[in-house]
């Protein structure tokens, strides 16, 4: 019995030993900005910013900033509307959201300053609703259920032809598009799902301690090819390590009828698709046709970095291939801005 | 073999209980070598081949050097030694670095030299053992040790995997007498290494690593970042270097005390210092040691009247700086370290030097603690902006930068990550510094609640191992 206490004592003491280890290793987390969480699981949209969060997010690049206090990246501008200027909503994945550069070098601040330069008041209001891992799937619906409360003029949707294909195998639980009879509908049973119950009743930690959110990334990680890699090192060979440069996919999809039907949901905006990568003719031409405006943008990051041998997608800091780098934001930027001018005019 | 990577924990499970299952002391030694010569392999198979060469050279060398009954030989053989690690390290480390220089030197006639430089990789750790070796012969010559007589005993003591890559650089004199007898692990070291594992482990990924992320994106876009920030950065590399090294150090430690060595401590608290003597006799306390016996006191040390100790003091910090690595950055780096140590040693002649260590009872003894603290920490920092650039161009965008005087958008959020990393770093210091001890967590009465914090501890570095790439040791470079 005596022994019984003991251990029952020792192990309760180590757990207290444990718990103010995990609340210090929290509190040195929070203030040097590690794993800082920012995104929630919004029943309406799935996956999305909080408002007024800090950001802090290292990978190939380097990002330190906040979202603002709608919950999008970039200058607070609200939902309601109280001047003339011209309001451009971006959407799309981590390419948009941006996170591997600061704010002022991410291609959606070149491109408005661009286009408010020289002028005494902007005319130009830009908003980033991007977010990694987003596909065609997420963008729209983020649009009907948030983006479309700030009733933006220009929608410039980012985008590779892999968006375009409708994943059955969500890892984060999200809302799906669904054609019910002959019309689309959003599909909201993932609330109902064990995963979305949990982090329902967990949110408040989900969405402020960085010691669950490093918990979780690293669980996420358990589930990707890279794991095995940083488990047994040379003793492991995977087919793809997803930092290595990769090439685009040219390959023609058949595009699904949800894509089409999304597309009447932009209607009463202007909208353009700019495909980042990939983009067939055939597959621009029938967007084309369901009355969208579709470009690539691969020919000019291949005439401007490929040709002269160097990547625009590749990182020397920590010598990897990511996202587009400091310079490939310029181009971008600048590419995006031509775009605007030339269908203004 | 990264210290801080999952395959090194996944050697050290098997190797140990392997060591645990070998009585003898022999068995466990060639046990250690095989292991040593794998977890040095495990970046080049090829480097091994330097490793061993060092080792018969100088085992053979120690030995005919001791039977030698005549000085003029035994000098000779001590060149022998000298040359023959002098010259591979020189080799592999200095050689493109000096036909550039010569190159710039002549560069007026218009000669090409390109076709002199060779593609060399920089066999890791190199300047480490070498030093390490190097001691022994020294030694021998100078009559303060007896060589050994068992070659594997020699070649464990060159490649010894704790401490091979990043020292501390160990004296034949510490380190053969531990390898040449029977070793039981205690009880105590079992806990203490393990204790200094995960305590260097945390200091490298926590501090070191996550402070180290914005130093390298920083320095390597200045142009990109306002004045305080790259600022910030400068102080942030103070810590990361720290960390990192200080971290190596005592998994280095940690690891040799799992196999019932003991080996010396590399740092004790130098950001804690007052003045520059101090800083050196606190940071990289195995480099500044050696480079003081073997170079400074070689030289004449400071018994040939004021204005040589200052020369010696110069030629053996600007030596220093080029160990670390072959670039003027460095030699500038050393050069600033010789005129501090000049200047301080100027400023106490005829004085004594109060003695390190000094216990902070009142009030009072912290406020005068604190101005030549500060001061000297703000003097290291100036040096590490030689130590981390990558070339003179470097200077002077920092330079430039910091004449912007410009803050960016977050300025307050820099200033309370880097408080923050100086506060974690201080904290550990001054609990170092109270209790004199690396392993201080020991004296939490309760043994239960400790393992309970070193648990999390070590939980938080697997998750952020999980979670990003490892990234190499700033030293294992050099």
């Amino acid at each position: 019995m005596r022994d019984m206490r003991k251990v029952l004592f020792s192990t309760s003491l180590y757990l207290i030993g444990g718990i103010i280890g995990i609340l210090l290793l929290e509190s040195y987390y929070q203030v040097v900005e590690i794993e800082l969480p920012y995104h929630e699981l919004n029943e309406r949209v799935g996956k999305k910013m909080i408002p007024s969060r800090r950001i802090n997010y290292f990978k190939e690049g380097f990002y330190l900033g906040a979202s603002n206090e709608y919950g999008y990246l970039g200058n607070p501008y609200p939902p309601v509307r109280n001047n003339d200027k011209i309001r451009i909503a971006l959407l799309g994945d981590s390419y948009v959201e941006g996170l591997h550069v600061f704010e002022d070098h991410h291609f959606s601040k070149i491109l408005e300053k661009m286009l408010n330069e020289d002028k005494l008041i902007p005319e130009y209001e830009i908003l980033n609703f991007g977010m990694g891992n987003y596909h065609y799937n997420d963008m729209v619906i983020l649009y009907k259920n948030f983006v479309e409360e700030f009733n933006p003029d220009i929608l410039i949707l980012i985008v590779s032809v892999r968006d375009f294909m409708f994943r059955d195998d969500l890892f984060v639980p999200s809302p799906v598009l669904m054609m019910d009879n002959d019309s689309l509908v959003i599909d909201y049973s993932f609330t109902s799902g064990r995963t979305y119950q949990l982090y329902k009743r967990l949110s408040f930690f989900f969405e402020n301690s960085c010691m669950i959110k490093a918990l979780n990334n690293a669980y996420k990680m358990t589930k990707r090819a890279e794991f095995m890699q940083i488990l047994f090192d040379k003793f492991y060979r995977s087919g793809q390590n997803e930092n290595e440069l990769q090439n685009p996919t040219h390959e023609r999809i058949d595009l699904d009828i949800r894509v089409f039907k999304s597309i009447d949901w932009f209607r009463d905006r202007k909208v353009f698709f700019v495909f980042k990568e990939g983009g067939s003719p055939e597959l621009m031409h029938e967007l084309d046709d369901s009355g969208v405006i579709t470009f690539s943008i691969e020919s000019v990051l291949i005439s401007e970095f490929i040709d002269k041998g160097i990547h625009h997608e590749y990182w020397d800091v920590t010598n990897t291939g990511g996202h587009w780098n400091h310079a490939a934001q310029k181009v971008v930027g600048e590419y995006l801005y031509r775009l605007i001018k030339q269908y203004e005019e | 073999m990264l210290f801080n990577s999952f395959i090194f924990m996944f050697f050290l499970a098997f190797l140990l209980p392997s060591y645990y299952l070998l009585k003898t002391r022999r068995s466990r030694n060639i046990l250690l070598l095989v292991a040593s010569y794998v977890f040095y392999g495990y970046w080049d198979w090829r480097f091994c081949s330097l490793l061993l060469i060092s080792s018969i050279v100088d085992f053979l060398v120690g030995r005919s050097m001791y039977k030698s009954e005549y000085k003029s030989r035994r000098k000779l053989l001590l060149m022998v030694s000298l040359t023959a690690n002098l010259g591979i390290l020189g080799f592999f480390k200095y050689f493109n670095f000096f036909i550039d220089s010569f190159e710039a030197m002549i560069g007026i006639f218009n000669d090409n030299l390109d076709f002199l430089h060779i593609n060399l990789i920089l066999p890791v750790g190199i300047s480490f053992y070498t030093f390490q070796t190097l001691s022994y012969t020294i030694d021998i010559y100078r009559g303060k040790i007896t060589p050994t007589d068992n070659f594997f005993d020699f070649a464990l003591f060159v490649s010894f995997f704790p401490q091979l890559v990043a020292g501390p650089i160990e004296r034949a004199a510490h380190l053969l007498p531990q390898i040449s007898t029977v070793r039981k692990t205690t009880r105590e070291q079992f806990l203490d290494g393990s204790i200094l594992i995960v305590y260097g482990l945390f200091k490298k990924v926590m501090i070191g690593d996550t402070a180290g992320r914005y130093v390298d994106h920083i320095f390597a876009h200045m142009d990109l970042y306002s004045s305080w920030e790259v600022v910030f950065a400068l102080f942030m590399f103070s810590i990361q270097i720290y960390a990192d090294f200080s971290g190596y150090s005592h998994i280095a430690r940690g690891t040799a005390k799992l196999f019932g060595f003991e080996i010396m401590k590399n740092f004790e608290q130098p950001y804690l210092s007052t003045n520059i003597t101090e800083f050196w006799r606190r940071w990289h306390i195995s480099l500044s040691s050696w480079l003081k016996d073997y170079l400074y006191i070689s030289l004449g040390g400071n018994r040939r009247g004021m204005n040589r100790t200052y020369l010696n003091l110069m030629i053996t910090m600007i030596l220093g700086g080029l160990w670390h690595g072959a670039n003027w950055t460095f030699v500038i780096w050393g050069t600033l370290h010789g005129i501090y140590l000049a200047v301080h040693k100027f400023m106490i002649k005829g004085k004594k030097i109060v003695s390190d260590n000094k216990p902070l009872r009142s009030l009072g003894d912290i406020l005068s603690f604190l101005p030549s603290n500060i001061i000297t920490y703000l003097l290291v920092v100036i040096t590490w902006l030689f130590f981390r650039v990558k070339g003179i161009d470097d200077i002077s965008m920092f330079i430039s930068k910091c004449s912007d005087w410009t803050w960016g958008n977050y300025p307050l959020r820099f200033m309370t990550i880097l408080l923050g990393f100086t506060l974690i770093t201080m904290v550990f210091d001054i609990l170092e510094y109270i209790t004199h001890s690396h392993v201080y967590f020991k004296r939490i009465k309760s043994r239960s609640f400790m393992f309970g914090l070193i648990s999390t501890m070590f939980l938080s570095v697997v998750l952020f191992l999980i979670n990003s790439k490892p990234l190499p040791f700033i030293y294992f470079q050099f």
